[in-house]
């Protein structure tokens, strides 16, 4: 099966699958697997094209890209790419309520304790702003300014950080790039089947052409087909559907925005929610819903009605199921992307879970074959990640507070998994979030949600009971006044761009490493 | 002065560990409203050794105690780590990180040179082990922040003026003593319903928000153990003082050596039911001569629970795992979750299933490494069983920690002492060339080197603190 190279076998390595999966994957494998050693092919069927869609991010990419030795303006320049700070969630809690979830968090401890004690205290007694006005990342974003975070910890300008809407077709085009340079070989055509050796592990990938692909380990990013992991080796489906009930998008890109916006925007409607994505060059628009409770056309009709931009081209249509693969990876195949799992674009996470797919996979890549040791270990890990996804993701739909229609009332009765009630409980009771370290969302993002969607504890924390109103006040206001000034002072978001594109002809990398995020751990 | 919307918390319990958690609450619960009240025991502390790992430092910062004070009113021990005496090999494991500064891979790049250079060890680029190794140490000055993790040191204190110490401490943060023999008063007698509704102490009964039974039996009969650990200690020549503990294997078991003041403690856990009590006391004898030999018997360290208004945390007796992670460990993370979480109402059944989860997910952690550090003895097909070792083996990884409770350092050296190479090497190494490794370490040996040279002997060191008060 290895093929040799200068009288060494080289072990083979298949990627099925060109969307922003498949060059994710072949960028980060072209970059770390030695020439010598491995041989990487990725087959991808322009017959079949790609999802096309998966436009906003969350800001561990750039770490993603910084491992890749990626430049940031220039991937910003090549991927059409706007900063973002967060996403603003209209409708969610009640039909008029507006929260953004940031990048970042809300004030900062007073005398040792969680501000969001102090808020709800302040509160409480009607004397406090929105939750977001003491949040650096959400005013920078509604304000539409954008700056680097700062390195210094004990600076407020250190209390975000930031992502990217970027263009998917475009992003895919660029790591396709890279991953060619690394040497990766791309061949265009449809698999029509799969040969497996006796033992189930994928020995081959017969092409269209009748051209045969043999490998010695397989990387499954053949999209919602899930071509190798679940038709060849039928890794079963675990399906959340009835938590994540929306099964259908319509996406459409119309023009630029005149003012573009550094955050992305999901607006609930009565049967799911529409997103606005704006990149420098168009902006991309969707309608998510569930089709139990929404016609196709009824939702095509509303989307259009919905478009802030008119659109000459109908939208294209995408169906899904929301869940997982019970395992990733299986025998010598490994599912990166869609093939994988999807939950829901709501919070971004797609790129996110591919990214750390793929991050583990480097770290376990089974150099001289599989064995269970590595298999189990990724599986294991990867659950995690989804599961975090997963129960962050329920809460905004289980939380909503709207009675206009028979969806929204599905969802704010359904059954959730316990893991995330015990989450809902903790906060009920006693205003606090069960930190975890491994897999997404911090107690900042739990705390915009929460606070945002009108999710208040029972009781008042004692916890400030030393503190006097007037003091905690003073504080709030201290803060809220701070941020203020420092926006007040920030370039606005379309001069940061500009800048972006200028450093990017002159290619000087000017941008923050990646450090510690506050929205999640890194890898 | 206490307003009503105090949180009354209790603690019940003796030794240091109670004084340990006492101090600790009252530091990290500072910020909140809460009075702490402490029912003590009062029992005559014996002359034990107390080993904590380099969790005494935020400890101590926590508490609002210097180190030094700690360490020089105590004149504790300091313990860079443990070496490994067995029969067919011996090792290190320090606490301190390898390299100087972060650098993720940077053990994988020792580990990729040593398969081509036999005589490599981990340890070389670790400067605690070198420190150790030359029998020399000191505290990192403030303003090397770099050395701060590649010198954590653990420490071996006297039960007797630890204790005093802890408790002035925790008396100085605000704790409420009370002394006497306190009896527990539950409301109910069904044991799975235990609900606490006070401490009687001098037939006067003191309610709280929440209990922390620390070492105390809790009305459950404890189970039997065969176990138990003999102990002797004896007074050494200062220029014999080692920085660091030592496990050393005898044909009847492993034995462990500790050093605080100029006193070598000796601890030998065993099962009666395979080794005597003389024969136990003999071995003891024979390495430090010392005819004073306690008895006492262990258990299994039940970890932390919470139910109803009543944590409960009974390590009153010792045992083997304690040489791995100390109490203080667990002491920590208690507190920690109670400042993070903190009850806000008198509902506790979210809040006490949340902890109970995570005790019992750092239990897991705290076990994994104890179990490998047993198969030290064992050969290598057995230890590729342990999940830990068997993931390193094949890719060099350690398992994503949750907790850290024991540091990523520490499972390294354990596994490179077993002899276990990873399989594969680090993808993200693949530009690094060998020779690029060389000359890294090279580079980082001399400079390690340099720093080993400046250091004083321990026992120097020693004199220096301990004379300087
Ligand atoms: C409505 C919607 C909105 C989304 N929004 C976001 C977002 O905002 N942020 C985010 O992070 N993610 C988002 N996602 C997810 C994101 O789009 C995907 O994670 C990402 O595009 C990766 O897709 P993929 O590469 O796995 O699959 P695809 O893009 O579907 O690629 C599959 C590839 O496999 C090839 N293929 C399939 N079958 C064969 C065959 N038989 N022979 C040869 N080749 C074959 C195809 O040609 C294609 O190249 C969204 C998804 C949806 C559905």
């Amino acid at each position: 099966m290895s093929e040799k190279m200068g009288g060494m076998q080289r072990f083979k390595v298949v990627i099925v699958g060109g969307g922003s999966a498949g060059w994710m994957t072949a960028a980060a494998m072209g970059r770390f697997l030695d020439p010598q050693r491995f041989s990487i092919q990725l087959v991808e069927s322009a017959q079949i094209g790609t999802v096309g869609v998966g436009e906003a991010t969350i800001p561990h990419i750039r770490q993603f890209n910084q491992m890749l030795g990626i430049d940031e303006n220039q991937f910003m320049q090549a991927t059409g790419a706007t900063y973002k700070l967060g996403i603003q969630f209209n409708g969610w809690g009640s039909e008029n309520s507006s929260y953004i979830h940031p990048f970042g968090f809300s004030g900062e401890d007073i005398a040792g304790v969680g501000f969001h004690h102090a808020w709800l205290k302040a509160k409480k007694a009607g004397q406090a702003r929105d939750f977001q006005q003491y949040s650096i990342a959400c005013q920078m974003a509604l304000a539409g300014k954008f700056q680097y975070q700062s390195e210094d910890e004990t600076s407020l300008l250190s209390h975000y950080s930031y992502a990217f809407h970027l263009d998917a077709t475009q992003y895919g085009l660029f790591l396709k790039q890279l991953a060619q340079q690394a040497g990766v070989e791309r061949i265009e055509d449809k698999i029509t089947s799969v040969h497996q050796h006796s033992s189930g592990d994928i020995k081959s990938l017969v092409l269209q052409d009748g051209q045969e692909i043999n490998g010695d380990f397989f990387i499954d990013c053949s999209g919602f087909r899930s071509l190798l992991v679940g038709e060849s080796l039928q890794q079963p489906f675990d399906n959340w559907q009835h938590w994540l009930p929306c099964d259908s998008a319509l996406a459409l890109a119309t023009k630029k925005m005149d003012t573009i916006v550094p955050y992305t925007q999901a607006s609930a409607h009565t049967a799911g929610w529409r997103w606005r994505i704006p990149l420098q060059h168009r902006t991309g628009n969707g309608w998510v819903y569930a089709s139990d409770f929404m016609s196709d056309s009824s939702a095509q009709q509303q989307f259009s009605e919905h478009l802030e931009i008119h659109a000459d081209k109908a939208p294209k249509k995408i169906s899904f199921v929301t869940g997982k693969r019970t395992n990733s990876w299986v025998k010598n195949c490994v599912a990166i992307g869609l093939s994988a799992g999807f939950l829901e674009p709501l919070e971004s996470t797609s790129l996110y879970l591919t990214q750390i797919a793929i991050q583990r996979l480097i770290e376990l890549f089974p150099q001289n074959g599989v064995t269970d040791v590595e298999r189990d270990y990724f599986n294991r890990t990867l659950n995690n990640e989804y599961l975090k996804v997963r129960d962050f993701l329920i809460l905004h739909y289980k939380l909503n507070q709207r009675q206009d229609s028979d969806f929204w009332r599905y969802c704010a009765d359904m059954s959730i998994p316990d893991s995330l009630q015990q989450q809902m409980d903790l906060f009920k009771q006693h205003a606090c979030v069960d930190n975890y370290r491994q897999g997404l969302f911090m107690q900042p993002s739990w705390l915009a949600v929460y606070l945002g969607q009108g999710f208040y504890p029972l009781t008042d924390n004692s916890a400030l009971g030393k503190l006097s109103s007037d003091s905690i006040n003073q504080q709030l206001e201290r803060y809220y006044q701070s941020v203020q000034n420092a926006v007040a002072k920030m370039p606005a978001h379309q001069h940061a761009l500009d800048a972006t594109a200028q450093r990017s002809e002159q290619s000087t990398a000017h941008y923050p490493a990646v450090g510690q995020s506050l929205y999640g751990r890194l890898c | 002065m206490t307003t009503k919307q105090d949180l009354h918390i209790a603690l019940i319990g003796s030794g240091f560990d109670f004084y340990a958690q006492c101090a600790l609450l009252a530091a990290e619960l500072q910020p909140f409203s809460v009075r702490i009240s402490a029912f003590e025991s009062v029992r005559e502390q014996p002359d034990k050794v107390e080993i904590v790992g380099p969790e005494i430092a935020p400890f101590c910062q926590q508490i609002e105690l210097a180190l030094k004070t700690l360490m020089q009113q105590t004149k504790a021990g300091v313990s860079l780590g443990m070496q490994y005496q067995l029969t067919e090999k011996s090792f290190f494991v320090p606490y301190a990180d390898y390299g100087l500064g972060p650098n993720e891979e940077f053990v994988q790049g020792v580990v990729k040179l040593a398969k081509q250079h036999q005589d490599l060890s981990i340890n070389q680029f670790n400067l605690a082990a070198r420190a150790a190794s030359n029998a020399r140490f000191a505290v990192p000055p403030a303003n090397r922040t770099e050395l701060k993790n590649s010198l954590k040191f653990g420490l071996n204190l006297p039960t007797k003026s630890a204790t005093t110490l802890l408790k002035q401490q925790a008396e100085k943060l605000g704790v409420n003593f009370f002394q006497g023999e306190a009896a527990l008063s539950y409301c109910t007698s069904n044991d799975s319903q235990k609900q606490l509704d006070g401490v009687l102490l001098d037939g006067q009964l003191h309610s709280a928000d929440l209990y922390l039974l620390c070492n105390q039996v809790n009305g459950k009969k404890e189970s039997k153990s065969t176990w138990c650990v003999a102990s002797a200690c004896t007074t050494i020549e200062t220029s014999a003082m080692r920085p660091y503990r030592q496990c050393i294997a005898t044909e009847l078991g492993w034995l462990y050596q500790s050093l605080y003041g100029d006193q070598l403690c000796y601890q030998f856990y065993f099962d009666k039911s395979s080794v005597s009590e003389i024969d136990a006391a003999q071995l003891i004898k024979q390495h430090s001569g010392s005819d004073n030999i306690r008895f006492d018997s262990c258990s299994q360290t039940q970890f932390p629970h919470w139910q109803n208004n009543v944590i409960s945390f009974n390590v009153r007796q010792q045992n083997e795992q304690q040489q791995c992670v100390s109490n203080l460990v667990w002491l920590m993370q208690i507190s920690d979750f109670l400042s993070s979480h903190f009850p806000a109402s008198p509902n506790t059944l979210s809040l006490a299933a949340c902890f109970n989860q995570h005790m019992q997910n750092i239990a897991r952690e705290i076990e994994q490494y104890y179990a490998l550090h047993k198969l030290a003895e064992v050969n290598s097909s057995k230890i590729r069983s342990h999940a830990v070792a068997g993931l390193y083996a094949r890719c060099g990884r350690l398992p994503q920690s949750d907790y850290d409770v024991v540091s990523s350092s520490r499972w390294h050296a354990l596994l490179a002492g077993l002899g276990i190479q990873p399989e594969l090497d680090s993808l993200y190494l693949q530009h690094v060339s060998l020779e690029q490794l060389i000359q890294k370490l090279q580079h980082l040996d001399k400079i390690m080197q340099g720093i080993v040279a400046g250091m004083p002997d321990y026992a120097a060191f020693y004199q220096q603190l301990t004379h300087s008060q």
